[in-house]
């Protein structure tokens, strides 16, 4: 037997009404973060690599941080390696500000919604995350629909990435973090003379 | 006469591509006037001039100019004549003043004579210096009853047609920009005192006397050899020589580099690309990341005198030193936890990578 059509939860109206409400919730709860979209060169598809990244751009965009009271994972890690800091977080972006301000078609972005790679620079703590998984069903249809994404991230660790923003703090990670070549130049040199004058 | 004897190249410059034009500045001299005087004779002729200043930046045979002879009265010849009372006619003719301004012979002209049928007297002078010198009888006539008359005709001349005339000789040691004599061409006449002799102006420029030079080039060193002086110009200052600017390398005349730009290098004919992430033209510094070659393989920069690094907009820089740091081992974690993070002093024990058990003594 059908669903009774008299109480269908579909109305476009409310589903917007309700999305409209969880984008005012997250501009009022939420923090001022950057996304970072991932651009992938040279993919190595046999083996799945995808070593070298460029992020080139970087949107600003209202998030909630689902972790109130700190961030997740195995925190401060000791071990007889050295310190390791596995600080991991939950953000909640609304779809439609993500499509509307980051996946639209102008900017430089393949994909259409957040993808796994990319990063969310968190200035309220000066971090970096890096989004290990996109959820996109949660919460679960309540009005059939899907406003959210929930983005499990971790704490980015550098590896020679290409920060090619137009934030000078987020390309200051490539510069403090990569593989440097240290140069000192010959730089050229003018030629000087002088003349001695006589009598012929 | 002052020229540029010798260049000394005080520093062969780096890094040229090919030979730079050298400038040396104008000769800071200015034109000379050339003056002489000259010489008068007794018998009213210019005899010859002495150059008192032979003047410079000549480069052109300029005009010399004499002036007219101060006296400037004209005068007639007289003549007289005896007569032969026997025959009727003209014993002989004689020039009493041979007066001046004679530029041509002039006529002699005689009486007629006083009985018909009678023959008129002709006689025919000749000048010297510009004078009557003699008189030729030529017809002595015949019928003349009582004496005749004789007339010269007066002079045709002006002062100006006894101007003396004179050119320069230039001087042929100095490459003929200054004046060495005054050649006495017409001696003029008439002089009653010593003229003035007027050179005209030089009409040389700065410019025109301005010494050149040529660049040698080591192509294999891309520095400069020599300097070979083309032309070694005139009228230059000893105490106080004239500069030599030698143009700059090409890259210094471009842009310098710019965080972010892609630049090139060519190690071995492999061809390695980079982004700067630091550039200093002040400290002649600069760092690379994200180097890659177009091989595939690993190959570091390279200091070598032909392996510039090329940026995007075309400057170039020579590598002296190459030195590669790998930054990613000493990550921001381990800042967080570095006591001595920044080269500051924290207030908690180091737990980076370096001491990871938090010695307390060693920080």
């Amino acid at each position: 037997m059908a669903t009774n059509i008299y109480f269908s939860q579909k109305h476009t109206n409310e589903q917007n009404l309700h999305e409209d409400i969880i984008i005012e919730s997250l501009k009022l709860y939420g923090q001022d973060v950057y996304y970072l979209p991932r651009t992938i060169v040279n993919e190595n598809k046999v083996f799945g690599e995808d070593i070298p990244s460029i992020f080139n751009s970087s949107y600003k965009i209202e998030m909630y941080i689902e972790n109130a009271e700190g961030f997740d994972g195995e925190g401060d890690l000791f071990t007889k390696f050295g310190v390791e800091i596995r600080d991991a977080a939950t953000f909640i972006v609304a779809r439609r500000r993500w499509s509307g301000i980051i996946g639209q078609g102008s900017n430089d972005i393949e994909t259409e919604r957040p993808v796994e790679g990319d990063l969310i620079w968190l200035p309220l703590s000066n971090s970096m995350f890096e989004i290990m998984h996109v959820e996109h069903e949660s919460p679960f249809y309540q009005l059939s629909n899907l406003p959210t994404y929930k983005m499990r991230c971790e704490l980015f660790e550098y590896n020679g990435e290409d920060f090619n923003t137009s934030l000078e703090s987020l390309n200051s990670i490539e510069t403090e973090g990569s593989y440097t070549y240290e140069l000192t130049l010959n730089q050229p040199t003018t030629a000087t003379a002088t003349a001695v004058v006589g009598s012929v | 006469m002052s020229s540029i004897i010798s260049l000394n190249l005080t520093n062969t410059g780096s890094r040229y591509d090919s030979a730079p034009s050298v400038i040396i500045s104008l000769p800071q001299g200015t034109p000379t006037h050339a003056t002489a005087t000259a010489a008068v004779d007794g018998l009213g002729k210019v005899s010859g001039a002495v150059v008192t200043n032979p003047g410079s930046y000549y480069i052109t045979q300029p005009q010399v100019t004499i002036d007219v002879p101060t006296d400037s009265s004209n005068k007639n010849a007289i003549a007289s004549l005896v007569w032969d009372n026997l025959n009727k006619n003209v014993y002989s003719v004689a020039i009493d003043d041979s007066g001046k301004f004679y530029t041509s012979a002039p006529t002699v002209t005689f009486s007629d004579p006083d009985s018909l049928p009678g023959t008129l007297a002709t006689a025919t002078a000749t000048i010297a210096n510009d004078r009557v010198s003699t008189l030729t009888l030529s017809n002595v006539g015949a019928g003349y009853t009582s004496a005749p008359t004789v007339t010269i005709a007066p002079p045709t001349g002006t002062p100006n047609n006894f101007r003396a005339q004179a050119a320069v000789i230039m001087k042929s040691e100095d490459s003929n920009n200054s004046i060495f004599s005054v050649s006495i061409l017409d001696s003029g006449n008439f002089y009653t005192g010593i003229p003035n002799i007027t050179i005209d102006s030089a009409t040389g420029t700065n410019q025109l006397f301005r010494a050149q030079a040529a660049a040698i080039f080591d192509f294999d060193n891309k520095r400069l050899l020599r300097l070979d002086i083309i032309h070694k110009g005139k009228y230059y200052d000893s105490s106080n020589p004239p500069l030599v600017t030698i143009a700059e390398p090409p890259a210094l005349t471009r842009l310098g580099f710019n965080i972010g730009e892609k630049i090139t290098h060519s190690v071995g004919g492999t061809i390695l690309r980079g982004e700067v992430s630091a550039y200093s033209k002040k400290n002649a510094t600069m760092s690379l990341i994200h180097v890659g070659a177009d091989d595939g393989n690993y190959h570091s920069p390279a200091a070598s005198t032909d392996s510039d690094i090329v940026g995007a907009n075309g400057s170039k820089v020579g590598i002296a030193t190459v030195t590669d740091n790998n930054k990613i081992q000493t990550n921001s974690q381990n800042d967080i936890f570095d006591a001595t993070a920044s080269n500051v002093l924290l207030d908690f024990l180091d737990f980076s990578e370096t001491n990871p058990f938090g010695d307390p003594g060693d920080t």
